[in-house]
């Protein structure tokens, strides 16, 4: 098994806040939390960075590592690539071109929309999708915390994953050509999946960012800098500005047949559906962890991701005769993942299958011991889970408070 | 064979539409975390939820048995239903004794034991009309998956 540094997280549990809840323990899409003496504990190897604990947590006591903008200053020339999210959000009657002007003024010369990748996207998925000889349906890779999903909970349907590269990191390879030793690029996420996107990322094998800074971050700066100066806006056609919304390649790739499901659970039940083949015939899932899509990311300082969607329609409406400042040409070279995306190992129980089922029987008895109600009192959040934690010697039956009770 | 590595019974409660595909999805879930070849399992489940589905929608109560074995995994569905009038003719494609309303809501179809035959390796279905129904299927486990 891999050492556990192998899987950088984004999310931490900062301990002076945690009560030690079950909150987030029950809302953990891969069971990855764990509450012991009284103190929230994210398992690495099942997180996937979705952040739905921090969603959940309501003591604020999930902090997301980021950088911050003291980075800028090792670098001569600075890029920056915004998620379209980011222009959904409301800046106290700002306009774009002041919010632009501002972030020139906090140390950026280039801003590109992360749309602008989007666009070749597109474009390559229905190409593949018409032409390729492709496993349909074909999973969007572009939530990154769908794609880490997969690899902990359904690596047998990883062969569906496209084998397109994510459109932050066409649009990021396609500059970092460009730019000189000197410069540096950076990635505004939505999201803490997208953070741990470009710190460990997959399918690639190195990340063109140069640093990543949580929007909430760059928000509260932009609000508190008071002055502008001038730099290169680049932004996206209204497709790329719809990816910031669930829907948006579902509209954009008409009339293939998109399934565009938003909210991490959503994700869990429709992929369990999809291994049982139990679904219609389908081009395409465009799946988001967040509800509404980006716009309902936990970075953005919004929280009501209907706002953002509202005002995300908005901002499409406004970019309808808008055209892409790159085209699929200038992106050739980087539309494509150069590396397999590899199941996470802890999915099996144990890579020899003898060993897998005397750890599965011993779960089980575990299992028939305990009330079945999941109520999270142990620090597991089901009772089936418990049970395997007694059986990999990580917790003690005694652990449940009924069975406590019982004596 | 005495190589037994795991077994687990499931039971199904006849006519519960709600819960229905779950004993085979525990099933699916199960064999994943054995680390067992996912064309297999595949097939299993498949297999698997439609004797489920056999059981919730032809009779009151039934029950699946999962039997692992290093180079096989054997499924058996039994049941206290109707039994199967004409074994033969129920394996036709499209052939169906469901009523109308089972239909309306998308199953009986027919295809549930042809569907059965067509992942397994094996399949042998012992029926009493009247008495009940046991439905046996095999999958081969290939050597040195992955």
């Amino acid at each position: 098994m891999p050492a556990f540094n192998l899987y950088f997280h984004s999310l931490r549990i900062k301990e002076d806040v945690c009560k030690g809840c079950t909150h987030c323990l029950r809302n953990c899409p891969t069971e990855a939390i764990r509450v012991r003496n009284r103190l929230a504990q994210i398992k690495d190897l099942k997180c996937i960075d979705c952040g739905d604990c921090v969603r959940f947590c309501p003591w604020g006591a999930n902090e997301v590592l980021t950088d911050d903008l003291s980075v800028l200053s090792h670098y001569e020339y600075r890029v920056l690539v915004i998620p379209p999210a980011f222009l959904s959000l409301d800046f106290l009657g700002l306009s774009t071109s002041e919010v632009m002007g501002r972030i020139f003024a906090l140390g950026f010369q280039e801003v590109y929309e992360e749309g602008i990748g989007e666009e070749a996207y597109l474009e390559e998925t229905r190409r593949i999708l018409t032409k390729g000889n492709v496993k349909k349906p074909l999973i969007s890779v572009a939530c990154p915390a769908v794609i880490r999903l997969m690899q902990v909970r359904f690596p047998d349907l990883l062969p569906h994953l496209s084998p397109l590269n994510t459109p932050r990191d066409i649009l990021g390879a396609t500059i970092r050509r460009k730019l000189g030793k000197n410069s540096g690029l950076f990635y505004l996420a939505p999201c803490p999946a997208k953070i741990t996107a470009i710190r460990n990322p997959q399918g690639i094998e190195k990340s063109p960012y140069d640093g990543v800074i949580a929007a909430n971050i760059l928000y509260r700066e932009i609000l508190r800098v008071n002055e502008t100066a001038s730099g290169k806006v680049h932004l996206s056609g209204p497709s790329g500005v719809a990816i910031g919304r669930i829907g948006g390649e579902k509209e954009f790739l008409s009339p293939l047949r998109v399934l565009a499901i938003d909210g991490i659970t959503n994700v869990v039940r429709f992929l369990k559906e999809l291994e049982m083949e139990k679904v219609p015939a389908l081009d395409l899932i465009e799946g988001r962890s967040c509800p509404n899509g980006c716009v309902g990311g936990i970075l953005l300082p919004e929280r009501d991701s209907f706002l953002n969607l509202y005002r995300l329609e908005q901002e499409e409406r406004k970019r309808e005769n808008a055209i892409s400042p790159l085209s699929r040409e200038d992106m050739a070279d980087f539309l494509y993942l150069t590396m397999p995306i590899q199941p996470r190992p802890q999915y099996f129980l144990s890579e020899n299958m003898e060993a897998a089922a005397k750890l599965l029987k011993m779960i089980d008895k575990f299992y028939e011991k305990l009330p079945k109600i999941d109520c999270g009192s142990c620090g597991a959040p089901t009772c089936r889970a418990l049970a395997e934690d007694v059986a990999k010697g990580e917790a003690s039956l005694e652990d449940c408070i009924f069975l406590q009770k019982k004596g | 064979m005495s190589d037994l590595l795991y077994s687990h019974t499931y039971q199904i409660q006849g006519r519960d539409f709600e819960h229905g595909g779950e004993a085979s999805s525990d099933i699916k879930e199960a064999l994943k975390r054995m680390g067992i070849n996912p064309q297999v399992i595949k097939r299993t489940a498949i297999a698997s939820y439609e004797a489920e589905m056999n059981i919730i929608v032809y009779t009151e109560k039934g029950e699946l048995l999962l039997e692992v074995y290093p180079k096989m995994i054997r499924v058996t569905a039994t049941d206290r239903g109707p039994g199967i009038e004409d074994v033969e003719l129920a394996m036709k494609e499209g052939y169906s004794t469901a009523p109308p309303e089972i239909r309306e809501m998308g199953f009986g179809s027919g295809m549930g034991l042809p569907n059965i035959k067509k992942n397994a390796d094996r399949l042998l279905i012992e029926s009493h009309p009247g008495k009940g129904t046991k439905v046996i299927f095999e999958i081969d486990i290939p050597n040195a998956s992955v």
